[in-house]
């Protein structure tokens, strides 16, 4: 994938799509998401905590269906609620970082949502920075120093026994049941019984009520049951 | 009132001793505020026999138990993954004679039993093949695990390949940051009793005398505290297994890339067998021979004809000897003074029970310890009960290996088929599966070192006849035993393509490191 350096002059005719689609690989299961973001996603998604498959290692997502490539947020070109996750949003642009561990914009060229045509202007006629990539590289750095405080947060959550591995039995009205295992989510048990001092600290370190988001948030599971179950009519 | 048993000293710090003190004073953290000491006086220049390259699933338990993290242990010891034995030329000696003892049970072994249903079919597929997976896991060299499983837990059951060396020092360190064990590094001049007979202290160059409540001996073959001091004579079962001597080496890979086996490789010589086992940097290879019916320049070069396919400069590799005095004490705890390890007894590392015994021995003083010496002669009494069966057990079980022999190229295999060299005991076991196959009430224990499985897949492996034609299986049971059969086989295809190699996940835990869950 050519990802390379944003560049006012390279680039200077650019456009972004900034629809949703399934073209634009918006159909993802799960999503990766950040600690600040907690707030906002907790009254639309399950919040979960699961385990990339090639290193072993925890991260925190919110999931959006029950298989690869489905995304039951997404109706046609719209995104069905109203909050959308900063890693979908930022797309095609990441945070890319030079040898001295400065960091630049950078964009993935191949991705489908770039244009010539359509979308949104990323320079203006004279070379600066549209409003629209001001966006962006503000969610750009939103998302670069949030990533630390995730891992923070997930290794204080592995450090209090706070996660519990959960199964899920799925039955959609005219389908078999499913079983989803391997995602992790708060044991409100250790949560209730932790002393005024671990909770003082997580609460230092805002990790206290990200907890309390990532709880609530499992209500959300019946939500996508029911968008899976009017799908599936 | 009695005084409580809290001071306990453990002498000697290998492999044995720092597994003891790590169990007890994991189990006394646990369960006791305070009230406790251990200590383990270890003489800085003896040198650690550092037997038993492989372990047991129970090792997972026992490090668990002890508050290790599994990735620590795993990088730190230099550690793989076992999931069983390979045995080859153990029956006829030729090029393709091989069978496994895997780790997993047969599929549903708490309630079928598949034996019956292979031993009536015509037998298309080895044994283990048919009933477990684990046979073809080894053989394409894969891991019992994914990156994403928990550390300790296993998609198939395993155990470890450790260097034994550093394994001895990474307890250490454990046992004294965190489980606040006492280590003493001084030298044991003298052992003092009280008139009673028991152990009152031991005399330090540097350190005093240092007394205790009960005294752990793991001070290797020699068996300062039980045999020397406390009388109890060694009981020497040359007689049934014949190995008296080993031959070790460090064998470097030829690259980076080589797999790393994920079994123990053991195959069979003209008197006696070599063993190979894979560790992530090194594989560490032997010979065990018995010295009546072959010498060691022949063992030498057998061992070397070994090596030479998968590691050309075998001149230049340093070959360690080592005795081996198969047998054990007549008791092991005696008034306040138990033996763990080498001191309780040793034999042949075919089924790597050296650091098995070492857990169960531990595990069993910790979880019995008596309060007061009152009534320590009673748990003495009960441990040594359940050690001399224990003993007798892998005696048996080693003895198994040997006698189903067909070789007749060296009478050491000749003579292995003698009766008069097999013990009653096991006589017996074989009279009861001539025409029924082994199952889980054959045995007196509930906790069994070997459990029927283990004898399935040894006797089977090595085409031992049971003839069970005179049963007539119903419908009902060997549908189910089809049903079992064709599950087994589809999971079998399922495991390797979906597990890692043995290298590709050892090079991840390195990497990323294992959850906890």
């Amino acid at each position: 994938m050519p990802i390379t350096m944003l560049s006012a002059e390279k680039h200077k005719n650019l456009r972004i799509c900034t629809a949703y689609s399934e073209e634009y690989g918006d159909n993802a299961h799960t999503i990766p998401v950040i600690l600040s973001e907690l707030k906002a996603l907790c009254i639309e998604y399950p919040i979960c905590v699961l385990k990339d498959q090639s290193t072993g290692q925890f991260g925190l997502y919110v999931l959006t269906g029950f298989d690869k490539g489905e995304n039951l947020f997404l109706k046609g070109n719209q995104w069905s609620c109203n909050y959308v996750p900063l890693n979908v949003v930022r797309q095609p642009f990441s945070v890319g970082m030079n040898k001295d561990k400065s960091t630049f914009v950078a964009i993935q060229l191949d991705h489908k949502r770039v244009s010539y045509g359509d979308g949104e202007q990323v320079f203006d006629e004279h070379g600066n920075a549209s409003p629209y990539l001001r966006q962006i590289s503000d969610k750009l750095s939103v998302l670069y120093s949030g990533t630390e405080q995730t891992k923070a947060f997930i290794s204080a959550l592995l450090e209090h026994n706070l996660l519990v591995q959960q199964q899920l039995n799925i039955k959609p009205t005219d389908g078999e049941q499913k079983t989803f295992q391997g995602f992790y989510t708060i044991n409100d048990e250790v949560l209730q019984n932790l002393t005024p001092d671990e909770m003082n600290k997580l609460n230092q370190m805002g990790f206290l009520r990200a907890c309390f988001f990532m709880s609530a948030s499992v209500g959300n599971i019946q939500k996508l049951i029911s968008l899976k179950q009017v799908q599936n009519k | 009132m009695e005084k409580f048993i809290s001071n306990i000293v453990i002498v000697g710090g290998g492999t044995a001793g720092w597994i003891t003190a790590g169990t007890l004073a994991a189990k006394f953290k646990k369960d006791r505020k305070s009230g406790f000491k251990i200590t383990l006086v270890e003489s800085p220049d003896v040198p650690i026999i550092g037997v038993g390259e492989g372990t047991w699933p129970t090792m997972r338990r026992t490090l668990r138990n002890m508050g290790i993290r599994e990735t620590e242990f795993i990088k730190k010891c230099n550690v793989s993954f076992k999931q069983g034995a390979k045995f080859a030329k153990w029956v006829t000696g030729d090029e393709d004679d091989a069978y496994y003892h895997p780790l997993v049970v047969p599929q549903d072994f708490d309630h079928t039993n598949l034996a019956d249903a292979w031993l009536s079919q015509e037998q298309l597929k080895s044994f283990s093949n048919t009933v477990c997976s684990q046979e073809q896991i080894c053989e394409h060299n894969k891991a019992p695990k994914l990156i994403s499983t928990p550390e300790y837990a296993g998609i198939a059951n395993y155990a470890y390949h450790l260097d034994a060396g550093a394994f001895s020092q990474f307890l250490q360190a454990h046992c004294v940051d965190k489980l606040d064990v006492e280590h003493v590094l001084d030298h044991v001049t003298k052992i003092n009793n009280h008139k009673s007979g028991d152990i009152s202290s031991v005399s330090t160059e540097n350190h005093g005398d240092i007394s205790g409540d009960l005294f752990v001996d793991c001070t290797g073959f020699k068996s300062l505290l039980l045999g020397e001091n406390q009388n109890v004579a060694f009981k020497s079962c040359s007689e049934i297994l014949f190995v008296d001597k080993a031959l070790a080496v460090h064998v470097p890979y030829q690259d980076q890339k080589s797999e790393i086996a994920s079994h123990t490789i053991s195959t069979a010589q003209s008197a006696g067998w070599i063993w190979d086992i894979g560790l992530p940097t090194r594989r560490g290879v032997g010979h065990v021979f018995s010295s009546k019916y072959t010498d060691t320049a022949t063992a030498k070069q057998a061992l070397k004809s070994y090596i030479e396919p998968t590691y050309a400069n075998v001149e230049d590799l340093t070959i360690r000897e080592i005795d081996i005095n198969a047998g054990h004490r007549e008791i092991f705890w005696k008034r306040n003074c138990v033996a763990v390890g080498l001191s309780a007894g040793f034999l042949e590392p075919l089924e790597a029970s050296a650091l098995l015994l070492v857990e169960i021995s531990a595990e069993m003083i910790s979880e019995q310890l008596p309060a007061t010496r009152c009534s320590m002669d009673i748990v003495s009494k009960r441990f040594n009960k359940t050690f001399l069966y224990r003993w007798s057990c892998i005696i048996d079980f080693l003895k198994l290996h040997y006698m189903l022999n067909q070789r007749n190229d060296n009478q050491f295999w000749i003579d292995h088929r003698d009766p008069k060299t097999i013990p009653d005991s096991l006589k017996e076991l074989l009279a009861l599966w001539k025409y029924k196959s082994p199952w889980h009430e054959d045995f007196e224990y509930a906790r069994e070192v070997f459990p029927a499985a283990s004898y399935q897949y040894v006797l089977y492996g090595m085409g031992f006849k049971t003839n069970t034609t005179q049963f007539d299986f119903s419908e009902q049971y060997l549908s189910k035993a089809n049903t079992l059969i064709n599950k087994n086989q589809i999971e079998t295809q399922k495991l390797l393509t979906t597990l890692p190699s043995n290298r590709e996940l050892l090079s991840k835990i390195a990497q990323f490191g294992m959850q906890t869950i």
